[in-house]
């Protein structure tokens, strides 16, 4: 299989008032065509602002790394011009946002910002721009696409606006799909059909999908592999199976543990189990071990930054626990 | 009977039920706008002023500086002058028709252009930010602490009074307003989602400028421009004032005012000719009043989320 995205030592950070900060620093992974990727961590990881680099949708205050490299299909997107950019935009890559309320322009009819794509990668004239835009409507599931066209995002609900973005992510059959927490703002019932929409789609285009989200369900039901951040860093990367039946990393175990479940095994565990604390603002991240402030294993090795340790599972896991294991690359 | 009284009766109901069916956003635009009552009457009192101004004066024998010298000071409803003559025996109703073409045409242009050039500032100085952004303001900044009267004196002296002249004026001092405005709203649509997302799907600068950007800002520029009118018609009195307005013989509404304005006290005979404020007053405040209204409408006409509750 073709490998669509390297990211190799991925470094961002951002000049402030409070001088430097790095909400990134030195993440690396892969992705081959038809995989799914799921990246999960709390709010604050710099999940979102990874995607972002990799569109090159950072704002303008941020600069990468010396040694990242993000390649794209054998192409560095460091050295992309302007052009080339605008080409790949939409057309190669493409990006579903958080929130569908406000992620389409409240102007203009859906047909006619589905249209755009169309007119703007395939060339298309007005008439067929938006008769292809009724079918990809249409194969995202939504009624009466003919007439559904000629409404304005206002008279859509949630879950309409996201196939909507789903629609136009798609029109162009992108090599590479990023979605960024694609169901956080959507219901639950709406959230399962949005995901198996994806999961159609993706089988369908056989699309490379970076799924960003701080829902393990989604993971669960959407991801090949998953990568766990916290605090700008890979902890934990495995396999979807392995990394539900054995998580390693307590950052991982505390996220697992914290998912609200319905049946109550033990009368005692009332509470539900959260991880204490919050992710640090960029600013302040610890020394060492970034998740030692919060994590109940802390030792007192873990002052100083943790290798990756390839573990015999196949995880690998950035955690003093592991010393002994296989180091990684 | 009554069955098909009732499925009559429903069948009507169901046609009102059912959503027009409009196909494009002019159309709907054109709907909204005509359901605004407010809008609509502003928009037929507003044309009915301007057909006034245009086409009242061939209809009349008598020039704005015909003098009637035996009738100076009359109230309105004197015999051949349905609102009254000035101290130089001028006909106020006929120097209204003439004086609303002038502060009308003054009005429409300096609003439109300064609406112009405003919005073009404040799209660039805040879509592009950075040096573009500093540098554009910086130069907002300039021009609002230049002092704008001893300027206006001393282009009149270098150039002469005129329509232009004032047209020029309010232009190059009045564009600051609108583009602080709209820099302020590009600031916040810039970083929407919906942008963003533009910007993800390869859509070119220019074109997230004139096609996503420019139609959110409209609506509020529509407001801000029937301000800027109210706001040049009233100015190109006080620039009358000054001598660089329009000057008398030729009327305008401001410098009909103006002139009133040394017998309000009363004249000689110790009448105070109220009329001369009046009309001139009247009209100013008729036409700022349904330019507004017009404006209140097309900004809800062109936002595709404003449904009148009617």
């Amino acid at each position: 299989m073709e490998k669509i995205l390297k990211v190799e030592n991925l470094k961002i950070s951002f000049k402030t008032q409070l001088g430097r900060i790095t909400p990134v620093d030195g993440i690396s992974f892969e992705l081959s065509e038809g995989e799914t990727l799921g990246i999960v961590g709390e709010s604050g990881c710099g999940k979102t602002i990874t995607a972002f680099s990799i569109i090159k949708l950072l704002p303008k205050n941020a600069f990468l790394g010396e040694n990242t490299r993000i390649t794209f299909r054998g192409r560095d997107l460091a050295m992309i011009d302007k052009e080339d950019l605008q080409r790949i935009r939409g057309k190669s890559i493409s990006m579903v946002f958080q929130e569908p309320m406000t992620s389409l322009n409240p102007l203009y009819t859906i047909g006619w910002q589905i249209s755009e794509v169309y007119k703007l990668h395939e060339g298309l004239d007005e008439s067929q721009a938006m008769q292809k835009s009724i079918e990809m409507l249409g194969l995202v599931g939504i009624p009466e696409p003919a007439k559904r066209v000629k409404e304005y995002p206002h008279q859509l609900s949630g879950g309409m606006r996201q196939r909507v973005m789903i629609a136009m992510a798609l029109a162009c059959s992108p090599m590479l799909l990023i979605a960024d927490e694609p169901t956080t703002a959507l219901d639950v019932t709406i959230q399962a059909q949005v995901l198996e929409l994806m999961n159609d789609l993706k089988s369908k285009f056989n699309t490379a999908t970076m799924i960003i989200t701080h829902d393990l369900g989604v993971i669960a039901e959407m991801c090949d592999r998953v990568l766990v951040m916290y605090a700008g860093q890979i902890v934990e990367s495995s396999d979807v199976f392995r990394l539900f039946d054995n998580p390693l990393h307590p950052y991982t175990r505390g996220l697992i543990h914290s998912i609200p479940r319905i049946e109550v095994k033990k009368l005692d565990q009332k509470k539900l189990n959260v991880i204490e604390g919050f992710v640090p603002h960029p600013s302040k991240f610890p020394e060492g071990c970034r998740f030692r402030p919060r994590c109940s294993f802390a030792m007192e090795k873990c002052v100083e930054r943790p290798p990756v340790y390839l573990t015999e599972t196949g995880h690998t896991v950035s955690c003093w626990r592991f010393e002994g294991s296989e180091l990684y690359e | 009977m009554p069955k098909l009284f009732y499925r009559k009766k429903l069948e009507e109901l169901e046609d009102k039920a059912r959503p027009l069916h409009i196909n494009s956003y002019w159309q709907l635009v054109w709907l909204k706008f005509k359901s605004h009552k407010l809008a609509m009457i502003g928009a037929v009192i507003l044309l009915a002023i301007v057909a006034f101004s245009v086409f009242g004066p061939l209809f009349v024998k008598v020039g704005y500086d015909d003098m009637d010298f035996s009738s100076l000071f009359s109230p309105p409803l004197t015999r051949g002058h349905p609102l009254g003559t000035d101290e130089l025996g001028h006909d106020v109703l006929v120097r209204i028709m003439y004086g609303g073409r002038i502060s009308l045409f003054v009005g429409f242009a300096s609003s439109i252009i300064t609406t112009l050039i405003g919005t073009l500032i404040g799209l660039l100085s805040g879509f592009y930010g950075g040096i573009v952004d500093r540098f554009l303001m910086r130069f907002v900044d300039v021009m609002l602490s230049i002092p704008m009267f001893p300027i206006l004196l001393t282009l009149t002296l270098v150039f002469g009074s005129g329509i232009m002249n004032i047209i020029l004026v309010l232009t190059v001092f009045g564009w600051m307003g609108v583009a602080r405005l709209v820099r302020g709203l590009v600031l916040s649509i810039r970083e929407t989602e919906y942008v963003m997302s533009a910007r993800a799907m390869g859509v070119r600068s220019v074109r997230i400028i004139l096609r996503h950007v420019l139609p959110n800002v409209i609506p509020i520029v529509i407001v801000s421009a029937t301000l800027n009118m109210s706001y040049a018609i009233l100015a190109e009195s006080s620039l009358s004032y000054l001598g660089l307005g329009i000057q008398p013989p030729m009327p305008s509404w401001g410098n009909m005012l103006q002139r009133a304005m040394n017998y309000v006290l009363g004249t000689a005979t110790g009448v105070s000719p109220w009329w001369l404020t009046f009309f001139p007053g009247f009209f100013i405040f008729l036409t700022v009043l349904n330019v507004n209204f017009l404006g209140d409408g097309l900004r809800d006409a062109l936002d595709p989320k404003f449904v009148s509750e009617s």
